[in-house]
């Protein structure tokens, strides 16, 4: 966004079994009017959005919130739900949150150490250990490995994971686990006048970009429409 | 994204610093130097925090188990991270030099080393992460790959990988795959024959459906290679999984699907095990154990794999780097 003209600039935040590269590719064909970069892990998220502040973050709604700059102005939605239903998947036998005092989880990072121990402990009774991935794909080896007792998860990923393992995947629900799906935010106005014209345009052109986005390329963002 | 990674390399210096200055836990790094270990190095800063310290020492010449005494005499560590087992040596001396008596030597994690299993038996308070991408994760990526079952997997080893072998078959069990080893004794003349027989052995008479090569640098040298492997490779028809990424290269005519370790994830889980010892008040358990590596790296070389196996076209989406 230095100079008019200029593609405007969106990070992408989507822990899943897709690689980022390949999500970035979809993307950047079907938006060729955004200057698009995906993200695989939060901390390299947050290192470039502090560096070089893009104009919208795309990130699950929770994670969205720790960018402080940012206001949700799309929010994904599936099935006609702005949230998916996370569960505990563990191995033979369901997990008992709080039965255990020294059990652990293994889950991905969608915050920093102390904000993912304080999401956790939001869903999981307990306060179990939380045992931090960087990607989806690892928590199946957490899981089989046994380097924790079970793994939080959501429900397409549990469906994934269970294509792929034929061990006895268990799920046990638990309650106040609706985590809100994608969500867009915006950078808030620039401070300077001309920079916020600019702004409002590549705001103008980026929501205008995601709402046209087909079924297959929304799909890999974990969604199927926006509101 | 290797260009955002080695601007964000760029700045582990940075990174280091800061988190030297508002620390309260140091940590003490002896590793080797190289792009690897550096990655390594940014996963476990990173994914740690400002909350630690790092001192990093690389390990070279003239560097020994006294100068590791001094350095964790002047800095307390909390922790120790071996990479190598050069590190690892020279940490096992450095505890024997050390009198617990005033300050207890710290605990250490171990990794990038060869058979870190075996490198840390007998040293006290250490536990590490395997190098060696377990044949189960190894497996399974190449069951969501390809369109036809995985049901038997074939391996050569010689006796010294036996156990990790035997212990590869028991996980892969759980997930209803058979690992069969063709051990070559040592000792045996020509290798590169008993290489080409061992694979004749497992596609005929095993029938496997799969191939995995171990990185063990017996079996990998120039010769037996091109005498051993290549040959015996060429009449094979299925998957060829392999540890390097060098073997999936264009041109390589060696594997098709190369599962690696993850450096940044190497650095991501020895973070994590800090601060389990952080939350256990740094004392590591009588039993502490080794564990897997679970983040990976997959390289498809896509015209071999064509070659061997029907690929799931909507996997290919899951796999790092394809090569054509």
């Amino acid at each position: 966004m230095g100079h008019a003209g200029a593609r405007p600039k969106v990070f992408v935040f989507f822990p899943s079994l897709a690689r980022p590269l390949a999500i970035q590719e979809a993307l950047a064909g079907k938006c060729p009017g955004l200057d698009v970069t995906v993200f695989g892990r939060l901390t390299d998220l947050r290192a470039m959005a502090a560096r070089e502040p893009p104009l919208a973050i795309l990130a699950p709604l929770p994670a969205l919130g720790q960018f402080g700059g940012y206001r949700p102005r799309l929010q994904g939605i599936r099935n006609g739900s702005a949230t998916e239903k996370y569960v505990l998947l563990s191995i033979g036998k369901p997990f008992a949150p709080g039965a255990d005092l020294g059990s652990s989880i293994g889950a991905v990072g969608i915050f920093d150490r102390a904000g993912m121990s304080a999401f956790a402990k939001g869903i999981v009774p307990g306060s179990p250990r939380i045992n931090l991935v960087t990607k989806v794909e690892d928590l199946l080896p957490v899981l089989i490995f046994g380097s924790a007792d079970a793994i939080l998860i959501s429900e397409t990923n549990m469906r994934e994971f269970r294509k792929k393992s034929r061990a006895n995947l268990v799920s046990t629900e638990l309650k106040n686990a609706q985590v809100g799906l994608l969500a867009v935010g915006m950078r808030a106005a620039a401070p300077l006048a001309g920079a916020g014209a600019e702004a409002a345009r590549g705001e103008k052109d980026i929501l205008a970009a995601l709402k046209a986005l087909d079924a297959g390329t929304l799909a890999l963002l974990g969604v199927d429409a926006w509101q | 994204m290797n260009r955002f990674r080695r601007r964000m390399r760029a700045f582990l210096p940075v990174l280091l610093l800061f988190a030297a200055c508002g620390a309260s836990d140091p940590i003490l790094v002896l590793r080797e130097d190289g792009s690897d270990f550096r990655e390594t190095m940014e996963g476990l800063v990173r994914e740690l925090g400002p909350e630690f310290a790092f001192e990093e020492k690389i390990v070279e010449g003239g560097f020994g188990p006294r100068e590791a005494v001094s350095l964790i005499a002047a800095h307390r560590p909390r922790a120790m991270v071996l990479m190598d087992n050069e590190a690892i040596r020279i940490h096992a001396a450095a505890q024997k030099l050390w009198n617990d008596s005033v300050v207890p030597y710290p605990p250490a994690i171990a990794l990038m080393a060869v058979r870190v299993d075996k490198a840390i038996a007998g040293v006290r308070n250490t536990s590490g992460i395997f190098y060696e991408v377990p044949g189960l994760t190894i497996f399974l990526n190449l069951r969501a790959l390809s369109k036809a079952p995985i049901h038997k997997v074939g391996v050569i080893a010689r006796p010294y990988m036996a156990d990790f072998v035997r212990e590869s078959a028991a996980w892969c069990e759980r997930e209803s795959i058979r690992l069969v080893s063709h051990e070559i004794p040592d000792g045996r003349k020509n290798v590169a024959r008993a290489v080409r027989e061992g694979i004749r052995r497992l596609r005929d008479r095993e029938k496997v459906d799969a191939l995995w090569i171990l990185n063990d640098n017996y079996f990998l040298t120039a010769e037996i290679i091109r005498e051993g492997w290549i040959p015996a490779l060429e009449r094979f028809r299925k998957p060829v999984l392999v540890g390097v990424e060098n073997f999936v290269s264009p041109g390589s005519r060696f594997g098709a699907y190369a599962v690696l370790p993850d450096h940044y994830g190497l650095g991501a889980q020895a973070a994590g095990m800090i601060v389990r010892l952080k939350e256990d008040g740094w004392r590591m358990g009588q039993k502490a154990k080794v564990e897997h590596p679970l983040a990976v790296h997959k390289v498809l070389n896509l015209e071999s794999a064509r070659k061997s196996m029907r690929i799931r076209p909507e996997s290919l989406m899951e796999v790092d780097k394809v090569v054509e």
